[in-house]
């Protein structure tokens, strides 16, 4: 019986961590933190989760951004060309999430953040296929392969035939 | 029925900030977000794009305007 409702309690568990909403957080870390301390911010984020079930997460690897970050940290203007960008998707109530949110707003060498709602599956996974946006054709035009004509067989030609061709060359 | 660009994404769920190298696909030379008779996509699979590329934008993957 207790085995039982164990099992039951378990399942609930479960249930709740799959009921549970899906969310991803993506993360710029300052790019003064260094390689070294890279590692140490993931784990103050992770720490920020609490109890969430992580599903899947990419480490933060430097990158170049697309502008220059300015913030403004103790009155001095912070300019950032570059940063190390990883992600986290995890899965936790929805009552967490402004802690969540505040936790990465206070800390310094998160540059900047974005929490979204997302699936459980990894959206990157399905192969694509590649089509042009536009419908005009670009690059060469696929053709039609061409079958192969048939091989016409040479005639067999007899003996005698080879021998008076040769013979009305001679003479 | 979804035309040939759809194809590409197939379903919106698809579309992801972070696939930075789709989304330049769907943008002209100046970053800006193509409309949707030259892009082909659905109009969900529009939307979409368009928060794909704006998160994008907001995280330093995409630049907001290119000279």
């Amino acid at each position: 019986m207790v085995e039982k409702s164990q099992t039951a309690e378990v399942l609930t568990q479960a249930n709740v961590s799959e009921s549970r909403p899906v969310y991803e957080v993506g993360f710029h870390v300052a790019p003064t933190v260094g390689d070294d301390g890279v590692a140490s911010v993931v784990a103050e984020i992770k720490s920020a989760l609490g109890d969430a079930e992580i599903i899947s997460e990419e480490f933060p690897q430097k990158m170049t951004l697309a502008y220059t970050i300015v913030r403004s940290e103790t009155g001095k203007r912070e300019k950032s060309t570059e940063a190390y960008f990883g992600f986290i998707k995890f899965a936790l109530g929805r009552e967490a999430l402004p802690a969540l949110q505040e936790a990465l707003r206070a800390n310094k060498n998160v540059l900047r953040y974005l929490v979204i709602e997302t699936v459980r599956e990894d959206i990157q996974a399905a192969p694509r296929r590649a089509v042009f946006a536009s419908d005009r054709l670009e690059g060469e035009t696929i053709k039609k392969p061409v079958e192969d004509a048939p091989v016409e067989k040479p005639a067999e030609i007899s003996q005698e035939e080879i021998d008076k061709s040769l013979d009305a060359l001679v003479s | 029925m979804p035309n040939k660009t759809d194809n590409y994404v197939a379903h919106f769920q698809r579309i992801d900030y972070k696939d930075v190298e789709m989304l330049k696909k769907f943008l002209n030379p100046h970053g800006k977000i193509m409309p949707r008779r030259r892009t082909g996509l659905s109009a969900a699979n529009q939307r979409a794009l368009a928060e794909a590329v704006k998160r994008a934008r907001f995280m330093a993957l995409l630049p907001f305007i290119v000279r």
